[in-house]
């Protein structure tokens, strides 16, 4: 029964955008690690460049390549793979293996799916297919009602009550949903449904807004074992996305019977449809009548299943890694820092996890905010508390954009505007929700505007509550250890009451870190993930004394986060290379700097000064690595002599312009006593203008025209010279008539080091570690630095932007507002550019 | 809220506050690790007289449910959680934890580090606990000289056989501390129900005309079960399909000559892997078990085993070889926990028809 395969296909995600982040990546280099280990030779189709598994396979096992169907038969074809697998890639490479499944590509190659059973497979992604199998097995779906004509769909109105929902079948472009309270709407719009329908015929259903929505994640093995990791609970009810949605996990409202009827549930799902491994299971619940309807069945890693993985601490990705090649459950095998029984032990949790969603609407505020069906959020951070109230606060502070620990007010909002929103929730909901409580809502009117169950207005109003108690009692030990276990951080009560925070801190002596890990206690042996609590048993202590702290970027917002969250990865992967003992602080769920294996502590907490002070308290780590550019921090931690802080690339505050027109750079390396000449950059924008801000696709080397390299080189030593910028730095030249002048000299950003990564096949987040922590052999590197363009490859890489998706086209591209990038290589800029596509 | 010690009978006492009623109590106290369900627990006769302690983070959440009981008149001695949410203001009909616990004269202490306290009974022998107002050496010595009844199963199984009707196969239950999820799975199954005390003779029993048996679960120990009443379950394996679960698993073994004994750490929650041993599954259950069946005493000859923990070893059910026998260690009801072997009670009922013909 056991493995027999050798060769697996990771079909990838792709680029990162709305509703995906990293947790695909995560998951993927988690299995990288056991089928090694295995003895599994593991293949790779993907073209996004801030990927950990592509930068750390080898080379020749990935195929730098749009994830599409004639890409992934041309890696099965060469590479004679014995299995393909989709749950690392989202829902693009599923529909790929489809393809492939079903235009016989796979039987022609003798290629397994593994992790789905082949007859079922072309049930995913189609509704009407998966709930019509489900049916047949009595599990509950929802009632639908095909119609072609008016008459019909009045008829099945008489049927069912209002409110319904109604959508066109094979819809012309994409698929959407109507919601309707009255026949007036229904009369009125009706026409345009069916118009929009390639079959002239669309979808009724009773229309379930108000449920409750619950996920569930669970695992499933070859034998037929089958394990519930977490339940997840929306704190919005159906009709706004669960990737919109504040989750709390483990559910906090619904009965035993409740929760154990979806335990159920979930497990005959993956029963009658043959999954292994990993299935995510979404509901809707009415919670008075017990009533339950299957919404979604998604039968690979996503955004729930990372949060159940990081809530629980129940190392899902190592174990389904396994189940995936057919070993049962009983002889999965887990790192050795993991207790002999943590793979079979049911998981349960002392600590309670709200994730909170983060959107885009700030930095593209053309773009329509409310919450609905459709995805609009692009990642998610995560509060861990011993109480609702401080892990919802927690999650709260770390979704703010300010890093300086305060949340926004809305005390000017006007009492329609207010309501408004509480009716029509966006972005902004959970502040809105306490704006509201402070303005005396009740709970019960809460209740009625938002539909949410009143526990959560009940947990927000005991916050409410207590912010009100400390606002009255400045600097009382009483209100401070309140606030400390309400989830308040030491930067707000600092704010709240005037007080330096250094001051402030003095009076802390009681924090207790508790771990992460599921068995709640009865087996925590060595499960180094930890939060904060306020109690009498602290579970953490300095893990060594070689240790450097590397501080997460928390929120992912669009711009070049993804890539700072891949390059925090990789700091901590050199880092450990070197010798180091790693401590990770961080609280983004979906980041791959959060899995397992990536470090050797976690620490899932705010990332704000308070927090960060606490954690230095503990391991007095020989280095605090600071990722991406974040001002306030800086300048906060700079303050203190203890800390050795290495900013990762230097401060973009530090680059010199002379102009803002750019045609090509230089890439070089810049010790204390020498500058060595790296490559050089070409840049392109969408509309073929010259402005430094609007270079879409970069590609190394430039190669355009020939360039005279010692001249330049000898421009760009002059002009880094004159700067006080180390590490690794770019040179950006302007070509003006014959002339060719600096724009500029800056330090290389994240993403363009990620692409020089992938170009001289040299790790220089690898080489500025070395050199941040005097570990670097600069001979060494000197030597393995390609000449200079002798490059027969052209590496381009092209930032993609979520426009399309949130509806929005007003927006110039500019990498401030990416979502994620390709990479692509070829023989010639003009090949590699095509291949971006195909 | 006022302040309230919990303190152990190895001189450790923490501190909290008061939720619930505000008497004084000692007894036994275990860790339930379940997620969910603590109104079944606290309701559940298995913890009579127990101090149950609680791993979930928050109780309360849900106030106290009609469906939820598991018993109406029984219950733990008093419980310990780490934090409660009030939620008497805000839903009309609900009672909340605190004035359920208050009106049932149970006292609480919440704002424990429940965690610790799990890993601190984990490791050093704890007995005894007491709630109380005051943890001086008074305390202390009333928790050391307190003597813990025995009588747990006479306190709460029924005195009077009652029915539950329905329409299907006649079923008689011997009631050791029954929870109420066994008699809704029976009811589900619209069995005619007889609930009889556990000291029923058999003649009494067989007078009934039942077509199966079952053994309830119940508190405490199976020692302190009269003798006569394995002689009784002996007889009764002879005649019917007997099922038995819990208190009234470890009955059974007893009855085929096996030895239950004392777990030094006993276990309450379903997050154990339990082995299926015909099929090589695992499967959760909710377990709430301080006594155990010695594997080396079971007489291979009659018994089989049939379930096995897989983190603690303990056999977790038997059946019999000639006779359509059996029984689990844990509670196949759910209620609270995972409902992986609910088939059970259709086996069992399956076993029935199967011996009527």
């Amino acid at each position: 029964m056991e493995n027999k395969l050798k060769k697996i296909l990771i079909v990838g995600a792709g680029p990162s955008g709305i509703g995906q982040e990293c947790e695909l990546d995560s998951a993927a280099f988690q299995a990288l690690h056991v089928w090694k280990r295995l003895g599994i030779e593991t293949f790779l189709l993907d073209n996004n460049p801030y990927s950990v598994i592509l930068q750390e396979m080898n080379a020749d096992h990935v195929y730098i390549k749009p994830v599409n169907t004639d890409n992934a038969k041309h890696v099965i074809e060469s590479e004679h793979v014995d299995a393909i697998t989709s749950v690392f890639g989202g829902v693009n490479a599923l529909k790929v293996i489809q393809r492939l499944n079903k235009n016989g590509i796979l039987e022609e190659n003798n290629v397994d799916i593994i992790g789905l059973n082949k007859d079922n497979i072309d049930l995913f992604n189609n509704e009407n297919r998966l709930n019509q199998r489900l049916k047949e097995y009595g599990i509950p779906t929802p009632d639908y009602y095909i119609v072609s004509n008016f008459d019909e769909l009045r008829n099945v109105i008489d049927k069912i009550s209002f409110p319904i929902s109604v959508r066109p079948l094979d819809p012309k472009t994409r698929q959407q949903r109507s919601i309707f309270q009255n026949m007036e709407q229904v009369t009125n719009e009706a026409d345009n449904i069916f118009d929009e329908s390639k079959s002239g015929k669309c979808l009724i259903e009773r229309e379930i807004v108000g449920y409750k929505e619950i996920g569930t994640v669970s695992l499933r093995d070859t034998m037929g074992t089958k394990m519930m990791i977490s339940s997840l609970e929306d704190m919005n009810p159906v009709g706004v996305n669960s990737n919109d949605s504040v989750v709390f996990t483990p559910s906090q409202t619904l009965s035993d019977t409740q929760i154990q009827m979806i335990r159920s549930i979930s497990f005959e799902i993956m029963d009658v449809l043959g999954i292994k491994g990993v299935c995510h299971v979404q509901f809707a619940l009415n919670a008075e009548t017990d009533d339950c309807f299957v919404l979604k069945v998604n039968p690979s890693f996503n955004m729930s299943t990372t949060l159940a993985a990081r809530s629980t601490g129940y190392p899902v990705a190592l174990v389904t890694s396994q189940l995936l090649l057919n070993y049962p459950i009983m002889k999965v095998k887990l790192p050795e820092r993991f207790h002999k029984f943590t793979s079979i032990l049911q998981p349960i949790s002392d600590h309670i996890t709200v994730k909170i969603p983060i959107w885009p609407f700030e930095q593209l505020p053309e773009a329509d905010a409310r919450l609905g069906t459709k995805t609009k959020s692009i990642g998610s951070v995560i509060g861990v508390g011993r109480s609702c109230e401080a892990a919802l606060l927690k999650g709260i502070r770390s979704s703010q954009s300010s890093p300086k620990d305060v949340l926004p007010s809305y005390s000017e909002l006007s009492e329609d505007e207010l309501i408004s929103q509480l009716i029509h929730p966006t972005d902004i909901q959970l502040p809105i929700l306490f704006e509201a409580l402070s303005r005396h809502y009740t709970v019960e009117d809460l209740h009625e505007l938002t539909k949410i169950d009143r526990f959560f207005f009940i947990v927000m109003a005991n916050i409410d509550q207590s912010r009100s108690y400390i606002l009255q009692h400045q600097n009382d030990p009483k209100a401070f250890r309140l606030a400390h276990e309400m989830g308040f951080g030491d930067g707000m009560l600092s704010s709240i009451w005037h007080i330096n925070i250094d001051k402030l801190r003095r009076k802390d002596s009681y924090k207790t870190y508790k771990m992460i890990e599921p068995t709640a206690g009865e087996f925590p042996e060595q499960i180094n993930s930890f939060y904060a609590s306020y109690e009498i048993d602290n579970e953490s202590n300095q893990i060594g004394n070689k240790t450097a702290l590397v501080i997460g970027k928390g929120r992912n917002k669009i711009g070049p986060n993804v890539a700072s969250d891949f390059y925090t990865s990789e700091l901590l992967i050199q880092l450990k290379k070197i010798g180091f003992n790693t401590v990770i602080l961080n609280n983004n769920p979906n980041s791959a700097s959060l899995a397992p294996m990536m470090s050797d502590k976690q620490y899932i907490e705010p990332i704000q000064l308070g927090e960060i002070l606490d954690v230095i308290q503990t391991e007095k780590p020989k280095y605090v690595f600071l990722p991406g550019n974040r001002h306030f921090l800086i300048r906060e931690l700079s303050k203190y002599a203890e800390i050795n802080l290495v900013i990762l690339p230097p401060n973009q505050k530090n680059a010199v312009w002379y102009g803002s027109h750019v045609d090509f750079a230089f890439d070089l390396l810049v010790t204390d006593d020498q500058i060595i000449p790296i490559s050089t950059v070409g840049f392109k924008s969408e509309d073929g203008s010259d402005d430094i801000n609007l270079q879409t696709d970069y590609y190394v080397p430039y190669g355009k025209d020939a360039l005279n390299i010692d001249s330049l080189v000898q421009k760009a030593k002059v002009a880094v010279k004159n700067q006080n910028i180390h590490g690794l730095v770019q040179v950006l030249f302007y070509k003006d008539q014959d002339q060719i002048k600096i724009t500029g000299v800056r330090p290389l950003r994240i993403t363009e080091t990620v692409l020089l990564n992938m170009s001289t096949g040299i790790n220089w987040i690898g080489v500025l570690v070395r050199m941040a922590t005097g570990h670097l052999n600069i001979e060494k590197i000197k030597k393995e630095v390609p000449k200079i363009d002798s490059s027969t490859h052209f590496t381009v890489m092209q930032a993609s932007f979520p426009f399309k998706q949130l509806g929005v086209y007003d927006y110039k591209k500019d990498r401030s507002l990416e979502s994620g990038a390709k990479l692509s290589i070829g023989y010639t800029i003009n090949e590699a550019t095509k291949k971006l596509l195909k | 809220m006022t302040k309230r010690y919990l303190i152990l009978n190895d001189g450790t006492s923490f501190v909290g506050k008061s939720i619930g009623a505000e008497s004084t109590v000692t007894g036994e106290i275990v860790m339930n690790t379940n997620l969910n369900g603590y109104q079944e627990s606290i309701t559940d006769p298995i913890y009579h007289n127990q101090i149950v302690a609680f791993s979930q983070p928050s109780v309360g959440n849900i106030g106290i449910n009609r469906k939820n009981y598991e018993s109406i008149l029984t219950s733990a001695k008093g419980i310990v959680i780490h934090h409660s949410e009030d939620i008497s203001t805000s839903y009309l009909k609900k009672i909340s934890l605190d004035s359920f616990l208050t009106q049932r004269n149970i006292p609480g202490i919440t704002d424990i580090d429940t965690r610790y306290l799990l890993k601190y009974i984990m490791k050093h022998d704890i007995a005894k606990a007491s709630l109380v107002d005051v943890n001086d050496e008074h305390a202390f010595d009333q928790l050391n000289a307190a003597v813990l009844s025995n009588q747990q199963i006479q306190q709460v199984a029924t005195p009077k056989p009652y029915l539950v009707p329905g329409n299907g196969k006649t079923v008689a239950v011997l009631d050791f501390g029954l929870k109420e999820g066994i008699v809704r799975q029976l009811a589900q199954r619209d069995c005619n129900v007889i609930v009889l005390p556990f000291d029923t003779s058999y003649q009494e029993i067989i007078d009934l005309d039942p077509e199966g048996i079952i053994l309830s679960t119940g508190p405490g120990s199976p020692h302190e079960i009269d003798d006569s009443v394995l002689t009784t379950i002996n007889q009764l394996e002879h005649a019917l399909p007997v099922f038995g679960m819990g208190l009234g698993h470890e009955l059974l073994a007893m009855a085929n000559g096996a030895s239950v004994y004392r777990m030094k750490l006993g276990h309450h929650g379903s997050n154990h892997p339990i082995k299926k041993i015909i099929t090589n599954q695992i499967i959760y259950a909710n377990q709430a078990q301080d006594y155990a069946v010695d594997p080396d005493s079971i007489d291979t000859s009659k018994l089989i085993v049939t379930y096995i923990d897989l983190i603690n070893g303990t056999v977790q059910g038997i059946r019999h070889r000639d006779y359509p026998t059996f029984s689990v260690q844990f509670s196949p009801d759910g209620s609270s926990g995972p409902t992986d072997s609910i088939d059970l009670f259709d086996e069992f009922l399956e076993s029935i028809t199967a011996h009527g013909r």
